[in-house]
This record gives C-alpha cells, structure tokens and sequence, in this order.
C-alpha cells in the first residue's frame, strides 16, 4: 500500500458522496424565524444570541422564549413550529433528503407550550418526527397539534 | 365555614382533580389551512394512545395515559399565543413550459406573477424550485432532468431580483406524478416545476 488513504477508501468516499447528493449537512440551515416577538434567543455553541425574524435555525440549536415571549420557524422541509411564552425547545436532530423527502426531526420541549404543523418528513414517513417532552414522547403523524411541557414532569 | 366558602372549596378541589398539578398536555388540532385531522401517538408510563380526532387530548405524567378531550376555548386560552405566533403556511405554485424550453405556457404566466405578489406579503420570504417529470426514461436520469430544470428556473426569479442565497432548488424526478401513468409514458402535465413560497 503506497498511500495512507487507499485508492478504495476514495473510490467508496466518491460513491457515498454521490449517494447522497443533496442531504443537509450539519452546518446547513434547517429553518428559518418567520415571526419573533418579545424576549427570544436561541444557544448556539454555549453562547446565547437574541433572534430576529429572517435569522436561520441549526440542528442543535435551543430556541428559548422568556415571558412575553414568541417565536415561529418554518423548517426546510415545510414543518412549522411556533413557541409561546416562557418555553424551551432544542432542536436535537434534523436530517432531509430534498429528492426522496426521507428525513428525521427530533426535537425536545423541555417546557413552555408549542404548536407545529408538520410537513414532507412526516408525509414521507409517519412518525419520523419526534418531540420529547419530560413527561411523553410524540410521534407525529400530521399535521396540527399543540403541546405544553412542565418542565418537572 | 359557610356555605359559600365550602363550594367554592369544593370547585377548586375538583379543578385540581381534573387537571391535578400536571400542566402537561397535547391536543390534535384541524389544519388551520383546510381543517384535515392528524394524528399524534403519545407515549407516557409505560402507555401509548393515539390521538387522532378533533381535540383529542392526553395529559401525560399522571400514570397511565386516559382518554380526554380538549375543545376550541380551551386551547385557544392555553396556546393562543404560540398558535398567533405560527409562521404563514408556505403557498404552492405550479408552472408549465411549452415543449420543455424556458418559456412558460400561457396559462402559467398569471402564476408566475401572483408568485411575486405573495412574496411581498411574507417577512423573510425563501422560495424553492422543485422540478418534476414523467415516467419517460429511468429514474435516475428524470432525478438529473427535474433538478436541472428546477436550477433553470431559478434563474428566472434572481432575474427578476429576488436573492439568490433565498432560493434553493430541488429536484424529485418522477416520484409525485400529479397524474399516475405506466412507466415510459410522456405526460404533459406530470413535466411541471412546482414553487414553493415559505
């Protein structure tokens, strides 16, 4: 073997990276702030940034309402999620392939209350996404419910 | 204690044994575009129900999972401001070009400029170019055609000014025929770009 990276090893990297042409990679978008109003910030990295509308929303990212609070976000697959007051959402895991719409959103409300509208994910394939909150764990089949977390349980 | 003390008492005993000292809760909703109702499974305790009427409710937390319903008021009083807070639902358009070049068919045009109309009316307002084909050759060459037809046209919109970095593209071969043909056939209709305002 003259190389430490095996002409193999590219071959199958090549083929993966033609595999999955247009997935969202990690640092790609997955949605965008529609509406903001009062006290909202989002944690990104271990530090805490206000938010405006027209901002763009990362996987792991805390999306955090204060009192007075609200937020809507419309994500790159068409979900739409919208947080009132005092509520704590963490965007755990997105993934969405824009051709086959097979994906997964996974997200915890750790309190506060929510509405969401599903969208190509869970048309694709029910029960893809996933919101946990203290006390349940949701699988959603679409579209529209809301949900409110104590942040006890 | 008189009377008047010991109901109301008693009415808030019973409103702590409906809603106890949970304040967890999930209620289905209509569709606030065209009232079709979802379904959500929850799972709590070791339970699972599957909510899947007008405001069938749960309130997980309080042992096993038990049927409930919420109504209009109620959530409304709960999530008002959440649901006020909800982005406007993404509208879809869709275009046709006469024999597969860049010019739309005549009855596409109005479309294509109501597209600019509702763009004006959203904050923050991304489009996505989606390209479609019919079942005429194997699908991995109509993923290539729908997506470069989808790159075309999203060129006729950052023509027109809107940004760039606010337009993605997709392409989804002949996965959503609008019309269901057998394989190998050609179908106008099936040959379309669907756009996507959000």
């Amino acid at each position: 073997m003259r190389g430490i990276i095996s002409k193999n090893t590219l071959y199958g990297l090549a083929l993966l990276c033609a595999l999955m042409p247009y997935t969202a990679r990690a640092a790609d978008p997955i949605g965008q702030v529609k509406t903001a109003d009062g006290p909202v910030t989002v944690e990104r990295g271990g530090a805490s940034q206000p938010v405006a509308v027209g901002d763009h929303v990362f996987q792991s990212d805390v999306v955090v309402t204060a009192a007075g609070g609200s937020v809507g976000i419309t994500f790159i697959d068409n979900s739409m999620m919208s947080l009132g007051p005092d509520s704590r959402l963490v965007l755990d895991n997105f993934k969405f392939d824009t051709t086959t719409h097979e994906g997964e959103f996974d997200s915890s409300l750790q309190k506060g209350t929510l509405a969401v509208k599903s969208g190509q994910i869970v048309k694709q394939t029910p029960e893809a996404m996933k919101i946990k909150t203290p006390a349940a764990l949701l699988g959603v089949r679409g579209t529209e419910f809301v949900v409110r977390a104590d942040e006890k349980k | 204690m008189s009377a008047r003390a010991l109901s109301r008492l008693a009415a808030a005993f019973g409103l702590l044994l409906l809603t106890g000292c949970n304040k967890n809760l999930v209620v289905v909703i209509p569709d606030t575009a065209d009232g079709h109702v979802g379904a959500v499974v929850v799972e709590s305790n070791g339970s699972k129900a599957v909510l899947d009427t007008a405001y069938a409710a749960a309130t997980p937390g309080s042992g096993t999972l038990k049927p409930a319903t919420s109504d209009a008021k109620e959530v409304k009083d709960i999530f008002g401001t959440a649901l006020t807070a909800q982005p406007v639902a993404p509208s879809i358009y869709t275009l046709y070009f006469i024999n597969d070049s860049e010019e739309l068919t005549p009855e596409s045009k109005p479309a294509f400029e109501k597209i600019f109309t509702d763009i004006q009316q959203r904050k923050a307002p991304e489009i996505v170019v989606t390209g479609h084909t019919d079942t005429v050759g194997d699908p991995a060459y109509n993923d290539r055609l729908s997506m470069d037809r989808a790159k075309a046209v999203s060129k006729l919109f950052i023509a027109r000014g809107f940004p760039e970095a606010s337009i993605s593209v997709a392409g989804r071969g002949q996965r959503e025929l609008l019309v269901q043909t057998a394989a190998n056939k050609s179908e106008a209709r099936n040959r379309r770009v669907e756009i996507t305002v959000r």
